[in-house]
């Protein structure tokens, strides 16, 4: 038996495993107490709906015990009536959608769900960096097609897929297409000619497509947010990934759902019942409470669906005029949270320092620690072999208070070239 | 569309026996024994902590993944004299219920080749996780002599071979209540050593141990800190079970290999959560006088409810298996007659004697228990088919109820 410290060796699939570089640039911007446009959690103040919600589930006695494993009741049944006019088709709570503790729960489940030991996945690069460690865990393997920048690189939709490259990438061992839309971190929302494209190619191989809709409700300018299963034929092979953290702007909550047909959800919860079992049952009734509200006021000024987008493109402006204007060349988002900028123009050159990391780790760290300013470096999201496309880009994210957003602005206003 | 699921899925097999037993239960709408968990109104200190952490801002962030630090710091205090030593942060892990603990400890260590040594009657997370990390376990069963389980020593020395990579010690035990003896977790001990395995210990009712029995942490004994993964639970210590919360306690290089799965399948749990089981330890630790403590509470609530429980099934001639701690009753149903109005499936039935009655006792009693034969593993080569599982860990309301229905067993 193979042993590591004197006690048994972990299993195999744990064998991938590298640094994470989330925790080391979280605990960097803690410790140099910088002004955090970094990770992608909301750090503004919760509107009161939703503290209520939380006030009217706490003061229900069985919101402390065991819920239906599938999902709350009254979740499932609140995501189904939000979402079937979305699909345009009648949801069935109790068989197409399975709740999980964060969207990220039920990725993790959905790849672990289909993938075996030698499958393939192909997603779409960047991307968000749990699809892997997922893909690892399984013995599967992603197969990445990067978008590049074609025509204007300066706005995200010019970001596109090579479609010879995209079929390229599909095999007989490809079990499933991974795919992100409003897009982290590019910010792009796929158009439907797009998906359509994307779906086709799809059914001709035979594979699940897991889009990662999580930003759904970030969408800037007049671009609509399409999701690809709603388009005709695609029901049948989509899982939808969908965030109340990222919905609410309460990632501590940990809420997250797919929706789908029963064949494929049914799969997920089998998945689900090995690892979690449930989500908290409090949050998972104060975020049906969420929904609940929201719609009520869906067509007034309190509409928070009409906030969010609106407040966020705000402070994603922001950001991308104080960055143009010390010379970087900000890329203009479709939507989502975050925003990608192209720092080559600063002739910012960290060879000298011998770290052997990229550039734009060598970059984050340093604006971290000399200007308190967190960012997070492009490389997370890439694997090796695309990884220069974005060779001199940082992220930013625009979910933040607007504190942080003046601050980080004045900081982002005083850095200079060399 | 036909789309295979992944083969450690589909070795899974049908819906869990949770579905069946639960479905049973609330058709009948019955006074629900059968089910693992709590059902009492929340402590008051436990709400003013929930309370608090609803209006904390920071419950609406994302937790640092491997623990909200809050609860790191109360872990570390707690459980420091529980372990004696000087635990670290890096030493302790949050989990999304003791259950994920559990998922991640196989997820982590437990792969084809691998054999698994479990005790039963068992808790069916073992063997479904044994099944999709592709390991094999191995069943050694407890068995009852005088009114008592015991370990056979001699049959559980041989389930070791080259191929032992983990055992799963649950004590206190579910379903049966047996809290482990010192010289039995001397054994396992002695032979996870021998042959360099990994423990799994399952301490989910660490708290819940009946007078005169000691709860040991096999943890604690010479050269086991470095083998062995403790699971603990918020939600059975504190009865909210639906908050989803646990930790796992051990070795910085074994929790390290966790927090690997955890970056992977949550990456962290409700910071709301955790926020307030954070308060509720604190409260626990600075308690005083120690007797106004929540755990002498729950402690003398749940003493009452086993005592009334046992004599009502004492009195309907159904005597209970000899219990140390944990949340259940084992209860014989073998000596008495039952006389189901709808006696069709009873007495036609190839089932089990115990799922005979304890379908006939939900169905016509609208008492809900669960079947004994139940928790055995398919591999198991015992399967004693004449004994209930009766949760006490109930409000007394709940308990009163039950009683009042055994009384009109005929």
């Amino acid at each position: 038996m193979k042993l590591e410290n004197g006690v048994p060796a972990p299993a195999n699939r744990l064998k991938n495993f590298g640094v994470n570089l989330w925790a080391e640039f979280s605990s960097l911007a803690k410790e140099h107490k910088a002004t955090n446009i970094g990770q992608g959690f909301p750090d503004f103040v919760v509107p009161d709906f939703l503290q209520e919600e939380v006030r009217k589930a706490v003061a229900i006695p069985s919101a402390n015990w065991y819920t239906r494993a599938q999902g709350h009741p009254r979740l499932v049944k609140e995501l189904a009536a939000e979402f079937s006019p979305l699909f345009n088709r009648s949801i069935d709570p109790m068989s197409e959608i399975v709740t999980g503790v964060g969207a990220y729960e039920v990725i993790y489940a959905a790849i672990t769900a289909f993938i075996n030991e030698g499958d393939e996945a192909v997603v779409i690069e960047p991307h968000f960096d749990c699809y892997a460690g997922d893909m690892d865990l399984s013995g599967g393997k992603l197969v990445r097609v990067p978008l590049r920048p074609t025509g204007d690189a300066k706005y995200a939709k010019n970001w596109t897929l090579d479609r010879e490259e995209f079929e390229a990438a599909f095999s007989e061992r490809t079990k499933m297409l991974i795919t992100t839309t409003p897009h982290n971190p590019i910010g792009k929302i796929f158009t439907k000619e797009e998906l359509e494209y994307i779906g086709s190619v799809c059914k001709k191989h035979n594979v699940i497509i897991l889009s990662d809709e999580v930003y759904e409700r970030v969408v800037f300018d007049d671009n609509e947010h399409v999701r690809i299963a709603s388009l005709p034929g695609m029901w049948e092979r989509c899982l939808t990934v969908g965030s109340a953290g990222k919905t609410f702007s309460v990632t501590g909550w940990k809420i997250g759902w797919a929706l789908g047909p029963a064949n494929l959800i049914s799969q997920l919860q089998h998945v689900s019942s090995c690892s979690t079992f449930t989500a908290p049952t409090l949050l998972q009734e104060a975020v049906a409470g969420a929904f609940e509200y929201e719609r009520s006021v869906a067509h007034t000024d309190d509409a928070y669906f009409k906030w969010l987008p609106a407040k966020l493109q705000q402070n994603c402006q922001m950001l991308s005029d104080a960055f143009s204007e010390i010379g970087c060349v900000p890329v203009w988002p479709d939507g989502g949270y975050f925003m990608i900028v192209d720092t080559a123009n600063m002739g910012w050159d960290f060879s000298d320092l011998k770290t052997g990391r990229c550039y734009d780790v060598d970059c984050v760290k340093w604006l971290t620690r000399e200007f308190k300013l967190a960012t997070i470096p492009i490389s997370v999201f890439y694997g090796n072999k695309n990884r220069h496309l974005a060779a001199k880009y940082i992220r930013v994210c625009c979910a933040k208070s607007d504190e942080t957003i003046v601050r980080a602005c004045q900081i982002i206003r005083s850095l200079k070239k060399q | 569309m036909e789309i295979a699921s992944a083969e450690k899925i589909s070795s899974l097999g049908g819906p869990s026996m949770w579905i069946e037993w639960g479905n049973l239960a609330r058709q009948n709408k019955a006074c629900n024994l059968g089910s693992g968990f709590p059902n009492f109104s929340l402590h008051p200190d436990l709400k003013e902590e929930l309370h608090t952490a609803a209006e904390n801002p920071v419950t609406c962030w994302y937790p640092r993944a491997q623990a909200h630090p809050r609860l790191a710091e109360e872990l570390v205090a707690t459980y420091s004299p529980l372990f004696q030593r000087e635990i670290l942060p890096t030493e302790t892990i949050v989990t999304t219920g003791a259950y994920q603990g559990i998922h991640w400890t196989f997820e982590a260590f437990v792969q084809a080749g691998d054999e698994v040594i479990v005790f039963d009657p068992l808790f069916d997370a073992y063997i479904a996780d044994s099944i999709i990390t592709g390991a094999k376990y191995v069943s050694v069963p407890l068995m009852l002599e005088s009114n008592s389980w015991v370990l056979d020593k001699e049959l559980f020395a041989n389930s070791f071979n080259s191929r032992t990579k983990m055992i799963v010690l649950n004590t206190p035990h579910n379903p049966t209540g047996k809290v482990f003896k010192r010289d039995e977790i001397e054994l396992i001990a002695k032979l996870s050593k021998e042959y360099n395995c990994l423990v799994l210990a399952d301490e989910v009712y660490d708290r819940f141990v009946f007078g005169g029995y000691n709860h040991i942490r096999i943890a604690t004994l010479p050269g086991m800190w470095e083998r062995t993964i403790t699971l603990c639970s918020a939600g059975k210590m504190f009865g909210v079970t639906g908050w989803r919360l646990g930790w796992a306690i051990g070795a910085a290089n074994l929790i390290e290999k966790l927090f690997r799965v955890c970056i992977c399948d949550t990456f962290g749990t409700s910071t709301l959560m955790q926020e307030a089981i954070a308060g509720m330890l604190q409260r626990q630790r600075m308690c005083s006088p120690p007797k106004e403590s929540y755990f002498i509470w729950v402690e003398k609530i749940f003493a009452e409810n086993y005592s009334k429980l046992k004599k009502a099934f004492i009195d309907a001639n159904m005597p209970a298996v000899h219990t140390q701690g944990g949340f259940f009753l084992i209860v014989d149903c073998s000596k008495r007659k039952f006389d189901f109005q709808d006696s069709s499936e009873y007495k036609s039935s190839d089932d089990h004697l115990d799922k005979k009655i304890a379908r006939g006792i939900v169905n016509e009693f609208k008492l809900a228990l669960l079947p004994l034969s139940l928790f055995y593993s398919p591999e198991s080569k015992v399967r004693p088919t004449s004994y209930l599982r009766v949760c006490f860990a109930k409000s007394s309301e709940t308990i009163d109820q039950a009683v009042e229905i055994i009384k009109t067993f005929h």
